[in-house]
């Protein structure tokens, strides 16, 4: 095979390839080095207007466009982490699909994916009735009895955090009027939180008045009877976690960061649902405990009520910016009365709201125009166009960059 | 005049293929070779770099795909290319690892892009995530590099692991 050959070949490989083939033979070396084919990797990686861009000023450079990429690897730097296991159990955390709708989907897909890639799962328990941290996960079927409890706490190492983060999954009695009933929550918090919560979190008896009241934890609740969840504690989620693990050019506005506190319960579930799939006869159990999963489709029914209890207060803080304060105000009556009647209205609101509403937001944000009040006549003048393409810029590439990233760790 | 003007080909041992002339045009070498010459009845065109063994499978695939266009494959090359490509290329592939590289080798001398793109992601489907030891061995190539050219390169390309 002459070069010619060898570099036609080579385009089709990628990053993970690099070594084994240079180290080869010389000739191999020599072709795997060489400025073309980094184009082409360029080309395939990157954004193709990245690409005009930069064209012009390439010139002779030696590697000129292997450093471009080396720059735009380190600016994400994130490291995968070598495993994600419990035990032997190997955890696979992407997504087999998306949960979330087109408009959306690259940037959400990529802050799941990039959430997913940074954590390592230290340890799942399971908390017995007497509060005490009891069985580690995965289960044996017969090693306990579903009908008791459904207290799980995990513990989650996350590249950039330097403490763990807990995760506790609560199913705990409510008794009123003589009757039992049960409410359902995830919790996080730090690990030095967790422990100064701990008194409250120590079944059997929780009270989830006193939890909610927690400053340091972020609280998603179900709410069974209305099918929406109600979120506390979203500060805390957002100052304390997600600023340590993303690099803050990719926390882009508040609204962004609300939206991954969904995330962090869709992982979980996932987490719980792996874990639960893997070792039990019928995996089905766990999830009857967690409500709204009655159906086949447990996941997509846990997120719809993430989302909604999110977009509730998404809608709030966009309609406060947008609307006049008497429409305002009509807007906040309708929503506390709880008029996500359906899934379909959800879906109308987040089109409105996150296509249209929600960029603008976040251009005006990036550019103070936080206070002219007048968002939806926002002109797009050059300084917005500049903001817009480097928006784009970036999604793009991390949508390449993460997609590069998890087919690797599928290989 | 025929309806169906052909090309004679002739490979290098000298055996001659008799093909339709829109068939062959998808290389870009015997289009150009095409443009240039008489409009002979059956231009006969030598192709001195190319077996007959191989020509055949250049035929076979421009006879295929010159009415079929082939699929564009993704590069980099997304797990293996038996989940890219249609079954009649899966079919066309499967031969021995000499004639492939034969191919690879008409594909380009022929210029025919298509076939190129699908010998050569055949085989770097089969080098993904081979040792440079098992590479060697299937490709016949002697190992030339000193061990600290191979630590150089190592060092070098660290972070393409890390990425």
């Amino acid at each position: 095979m002459n070069r010619d050959v060898l570099g036609e070949i080579f385009k089709f490989l990628d990053f993970s390839n690099v070594i084994p083939v240079a180290l080869v033979c010389r000739e191999w070396s020599e072709v795997m080095h060489s400025e073309n084919l980094w184009k082409v990797y360029f080309n395939s990686f990157c954004y193709s207007k990245d690409q005009l861009l930069l064209e012009s000023q390439c010139k002779d450079i030696k590697n000129y466009w292997k450093n471009q990429i080396m720059e735009r690897c380190s600016a994400f730097c994130c490291k995968l982490p070598a495993r994600r296991f419990i035990g032997s159990q190997k955890l696979n955390l992407s997504l087999s699909h998306s949960y979330f709708p087109s408009s959306d989907s690259n940037y959400f897909s990529c802050f799941f994916k990039v959430l997913c890639s940074r954590i390592e799962i230290e340890s799942a328990k399971l908390i017995s009735l007497s509060g005490e941290e009891g069985l580690s996960v995965p289960f044996l079927s017969e090693s306990f009895n579903f009908s008791q409890t459904l207290n799980f706490k995990i513990r989650l190492k996350i590249e950039g955090l330097s403490e763990l983060l807990i995760a506790r999954v609560y199913n705990v009695p409510k008794y009123s009027k003589g009757s039992i009933s049960r409410n359902y929550f995830m919790y996080f918090a730090l690990e030095s939180d967790d422990l100064s919560n701990l008194q409250y979190l120590t079944p059997p008896m929780v009270k989830l008045n006193q939890v909610k009241s927690l400053k340091r934890s972020f609280l998603f609740e179900f709410i069974k009877k209305d099918r929406f969840g109600s979120i506390t504690g979203q500060e805390y989620l957002i100052e304390r976690i997600l600023s340590q693990i993303f690099p803050p050019h990719l926390l882009k506005s508040e609204i962004e960061k609300q939206e991954m506190a969904s995330m962090w319960c869709l992982i979980i579930g996932r987490i719980l649902s792996l874990l639960d799939a893997s070792r039990l006869t019928d995996h089905k159990e766990v999830w009857k405990f967690i409500p709204f999963t009655k159906s086949k489709q447990n996941e997509e029914s846990l997120v719809y009520a993430f989302r909604r209890g999110i977009y509730r207060e998404r809608a709030k803080i966009i309609a406060h910016r947008v609307l006049p304060n008497d429409k305002y105000v009509k807007f906040m009556k309708g929503r506390e009365s709880d008029s996500f009647a359906s899934f379909e209205e959800l879906k109308m609101q987040k089109v409105e709201i996150i296509s249209m509403e929600h960029r603008k937001v976040v251009m005006a944000k990036s550019l103070d125009y936080s206070n002219s009040g007048a968002l939806g006549n926002v002109s797009i003048n050059k300084e917005i166009l500049k903001q817009i393409k480097l928006m784009a810029l970036s999604d793009e590439f991390m949508k390449y960059y993460l997609d590069y990233k998890f087919s690797r760790i599928k290989e | 005049m025929s309806e169906t003007k052909q090309v004679e080909l002739t490979s290098k041992d000298k055996v001659s293929f008799k093909v339709d002339r829109d068939v062959i045009l998808m290389s870009g070498l015997v289009k150009d070779m095409l443009e240039e010459g008489d409009e002979d009845e059956t231009p006969i065109i030598p192709i001195p770099n190319v077996d007959s063994k191989p020509l055949q499978k250049v035929i076979e695939y421009c006879q295929y795909h010159h009415k079929e266009p082939a699929q564009e494959i993704e590069k980099p090359l997304k797990g293996k290319i038996e989940d890219v490509i249609c079954d009649w290329d899966k079919k066309f592939l499967e031969i021995d690892q000499s004639l492939l590289i034969e191919l690879i080798m008409a594909a380009n001398y022929l210029n025919i892009k298509d076939l190129l793109d699908l010998t050569c992601a055949k085989v770097a489907s089969m080098i993904k995530g081979k040792s440079p030891e098992q590479i060697r061995e299937m490709f016949g190539i002697e190992n030339d590099f000193t061990p600290e050219e191979e630590a150089k390169i190592r060092e070098e390309n660290k972070w393409c692991e890390e990425a």
